[in-house]
């Protein structure tokens, strides 16, 4: 009796994710039917709702991306184009919108080393870094468990998938401290004033125009404090100017 | 008079002198009759006086009502007793555009910071022919007869058309014609009438002599071609001629200003004719055929070929002539069939217009090269040309006739088009975003796989095997190197192998047999729990081995009475009569115990 009101959990289960795929398809073509139309606000608030209640793939965050530059907004649009670009790294229509407006809102070029961390990192997603990186540890598991039995035979192998596994071990590590331990930003309107303390008592250091990625380093009340790798700028921003990628 | 006058003229600039070193200028400001006929004209002079050198002119007021020209200027300096003045005279000709009562409003001087202002002059302008006799000339009001009932008029302008009523694009002659009897002092100045709607073409002017009641006029007729480009009611309003002539008048009142007769080499004069209205109808829509391009007039057609025999790929250029009376200039190309055989070009145009008789005509010729693309004897269909014939008042189609041309087989080409014409070339003309995706299935991105505990156990896993691996690979070595080891793991197995053998015996074998196996059991599992041979031990050897492992007495005295027992059914048959599957279970039982004990 017990399985039987297990496996007809399971169904239901099953039932349940299956039908709200179907549903978020389905609210995701209306949003490309509106888009398609130049409904552009009713489209992003379609992609916003799906994004919010179902999580995103690179596609929705990309449309709506596309939504966002339609209606000139490029700091919203550069922000999805980014959050795409880490789900779908290697997707060609992803990196030349993102190049595209990154050129619109004239964002300055990346420093040498950054942009080769970033080139490196756009290779593959995070998941298929720790993929990779798991691949190699079973390998060079198994390649032990081996040489245990068989001793000389399997040595050179099993060195190998170490080695392979100790480099993705460190790729992976790259990844996680940009994605995940490092919070980006982007400066969703612009020019957003960012002031030398977190309070409008305090002096505006710089400005920041639309679009512009920067490095969140910290948060109080409403206010965020950011950093500008490439200008050595620091400063405190207003949470209503800027959103985490 | 004359002296009279000079002497009151320097009577008034010494008094002027004097009176006005305060106020320094004045002006005046007059007219030469305050009642004047529509085709008539105001004079409005302006008298600037004042004790300085430098006056400047007076400023009009904007004089909708009027047509306004300068009639010159006249200036006069003098020294009196050391003080200088002094005065300029500016004429001005208005010429009335409606009849009714107006009012000059004052005119304005400037000098050095102040406004001086003339005083309002009020006149009335009455209908034409209406008004008593200024010093003006008439204008011709009538159309129809405008030599008639002239005869007083030193000059005057008439304008005719010679139609009332013409068809779009139908030839419509304007005449204007200026009669004069006096000599004028300058070129006239014609302002023609307005010609909006209208395709125009000029015709030289013409002079002639001309005689209306008795007098002779010398006639200056200027002819304008008119073709209407869209139907409707035109008003071409009245053209208009200013001309300077002498000035007789200067006994009369208004001319006192003797400076006037010295410096302003007569007077302007302007006339103006009646205004001209035209109707211009469309075209008929019936009849109209489907290759009218909008031709009007009478026309004709003709076609020609520069040579009759060619080669093919050799250009031959086609000349198709249009000719005849009627706007040429506006003549568009006709359409040439399709000739599947011939390679076209561009058609080019050239154009011959005369006006003899003050008529448009002449002639367009329309020059097409056509490359032969096929030998052979070919046969250029005719070309059809339609328009309008307004005398006739119905559409005209003209053919010309059939040209043909012989083509010989010509030099190939060879592909020319692919040498020399560049490849087309991409043309980026707008840069834009790449369009929104499609998905075929929702897949949602459920965070990173590190957190994610079915990847962590699948990593896990192996991890488990190879740990599992060692520990086995650790055991078998040591069984196979440490004997005493291995014996003592094997104790168990042993025992339970000589119990299972004692377990058949005790179904079908003999007792003694039976507790040989028993016995066997217990005794190879101790030896073997303690590294020695089973042969030969001792029931004292084995108390010692169990006691040197602190095996408890009561199991000691277990063991020694299940060896006793079995023992006695071995080597005395006769008496035994044990329950063998309670020995066997004793047995057990007693290994179970000593492999607790025994650590």
């Amino acid at each position: 009796m017990k399985r039987i009101i297990l496996a007809f959990c399971a169904i239901i289960c099953c039932a349940g994710y299956t039908a709200a795929a179907d549903t978020a398809l389905a609210t995701f073509n209306q949003a490309n039917t509106a888009f398609e139309k130049g409904q552009y606000t009713e489209a992003a608030a379609m992609y916003e709702s799906l994004a919010g209640r179902h999580g995103g793939n690179a596609a929705l965050y990309f449309n709506l991306g596309n939504t966002y530059f339609r209606q000139q907004q490029m700091g919203k649009a550069l922000l999805n184009y980014e959050r795409a670009k880490r789900l779908a790294p290697r997707d060609r229509d992803v990196l030349y919108n993102l190049e595209f407006v990154r050129q619109q809102v004239k964002e300055p070029q990346q420093p040498f080393a950054v942009a080769l961390l970033s080139a490196l990192n756009g290779l593959a997603t995070l998941n298929e870094v720790a993929a990779l990186c798991s691949f190699c540890f079973i390998g060079f598991l198994l390649g032990a468990t081996a040489w245990i039995f068989y001793r000389q035979r399997f040595i050179l192998p099993t060195l190998a998938a170490f080695m392979l596994f100790i480099l993705a071990t460190g790729w992976l590590f790259l990844k996680i401290n940009v994605e995940v331990w490092t919070d980006e930003g982007i400066v969703t309107a612009g020019p957003a004033e960012v002031r030398n303390g977190p309070g409008t008592e305090n002096s505006v250091g710089f400005s920041l125009p639309e679009g512009r990625k920067v490095v969140v380093l910290g948060e109080n009340n409403d206010w965020v404090a950011v950093g500008l790798s490439s200008e050595g700028l620091r400063g405190w921003i207003e949470k209503k100017y800027i959103e985490k990628i | 008079m004359r002296n009279i006058r000079t002497l009151i003229t320097a009577l008034l600039c010494t008094v002027a002198a004097a009176t006005f070193a305060m106020a320094d200028v004045t002006v005046s400001a007059a007219v030469n009759t305050t009642t004047v006929a529509l085709d008539e004209q105001l004079v409005l002079q302006v008298d600037v006086a004042g004790a300085a050198t430098n006056i400047g002119s007076p400023t009009l007021p904007p004089l909708p009502d009027f047509s306004v020209y300068s009639a010159g200027t006249s200036q006069n300096m003098s020294l009196v007793n050391g003080s200088f003045s002094s005065s300029m005279s500016f004429r001005y000709a208005l010429v009335p555009k409606s009849p009714g009562k107006y009012t000059i409003p004052p005119i304005t001087l400037q000098h050095d910071g102040k406004t001086y202002q003339t005083q309002p002059i009020s006149v009335e302008i009455v209908a034409a022919g209406k008004a008593p006799a200024a010093n003006a000339s008439r204008a011709a009001p009538d159309r129809a007869v405008p030599e008639q009932g002239k005869g007083g008029k030193s000059l005057f302008v008439t304008a005719t058309v010679d139609k009332p009523t013409a068809y779009v694009n139908e030839q419509v002659t304007y005449s204007f014609r200026f009669y004069r009897r006096i000599r004028l002092l300058s070129n006239p100045q014609y302002v023609p009438a307005n010609f909006s709607g209208f395709w125009t073409e000029d015709v030289p002017p013409r002079n002639y002599y001309a005689t209306i009641d008795g007098q002779q006029y010398l006639v200056t007729e200027v002819k304008t071609l008119l073709f209407p480009t869209r139907p409707g009611a035109f008003n071409l309003g009245n053209a208009s001629l200013q001309c300077k002539i002498e000035d007789f008048n200067h006994g009369d009142t208004f001319s006192d200003d003797f400076f006037q007769s010295f410096f302003s080499g007569g007077k302007t004069q302007v006339v103006q004719t009646s205004p001209l209205s035209i109707t211009v109808v469309p075209l008929p829509v019936a009849g109209k055929p489907n290759n009218f391009s909008g031709a009007v007039g009478q026309l004709k057609v003709a076609s020609s070929l520069d040579r009759a025999d060619t080669k093919t790929n050799e250009p031959v250029t086609l000349s198709i002539t249009v000719a005849g009376t009627g706007n040429i200039k506006t003549l568009s190309a006709p359409a040439l069939p399709d000739w599947p055989d011939f390679r076209k070009y561009e058609t080019v145009s050239s154009l011959n217009i005369s006006k003899d008789g003050d008529v448009a005509q002449g002639s367009k010729v329309f020059k097409t090269v056509i490359v032969p693309q096929t030998p052979g004897k070919k046969t250029l269909p005719p070309v059809s040309f339609s328009f309008f014939d307004p005398a006739r008042k119905n559409y005209v189609t003209a053919m010309t006739p059939a040209l043909v041309l012989n083509v010989q087989p010509g030099p190939a080409v060879p592909s020319v088009r692919g040498v020399t014409e560049p490849l087309s070339e991409v043309t980026v003309v707008n840069r834009d975003i790449r369009y929104i995706k499609n998905l075929v299935r929702w897949e949602t991105y459920r965070g990173p796989l590190y957190r994610n505990g079915w990847f962590l156990a699948l990593n896990a896993l192996p991890l488990v095997l190879l740990m599992l691996t060692f520990g086995y690979v650790k055991r078998q070595e040591r069984l196979n190197s440490d004997v005493a080891y291995a014996r003592r793991l094997k104790a168990s197995s042993t025992a339970k192998k000589y119990l299972k053998e004692a377990r058949a015996l005790s179904a079908g074998g003999t007792p003694s047999d039976f507790h040989g196996a028993v016995s066997r059991a217990l005794l190879e599992y101790i030896a073997h729990k303690a590294n020695v041979s089973a042969e030969g031990l001792t029931f004292a050897a084995i108390v010692d081995i169990l006691r040197k492992r602190n095996v408890s007495n009561t199991t000691i005295g277990s063991v020694k009475t299940v060896l006793e027992e079995c023992d006695l059914v071995r080597f005395a048959p006769a008496g035994a009569s044990t329950d063998l599957s309670r020995t066997l279970e004793i047995a057990a039982a007693l290994i179970g115990q000593l492999e607790k004990e025994l650590r």
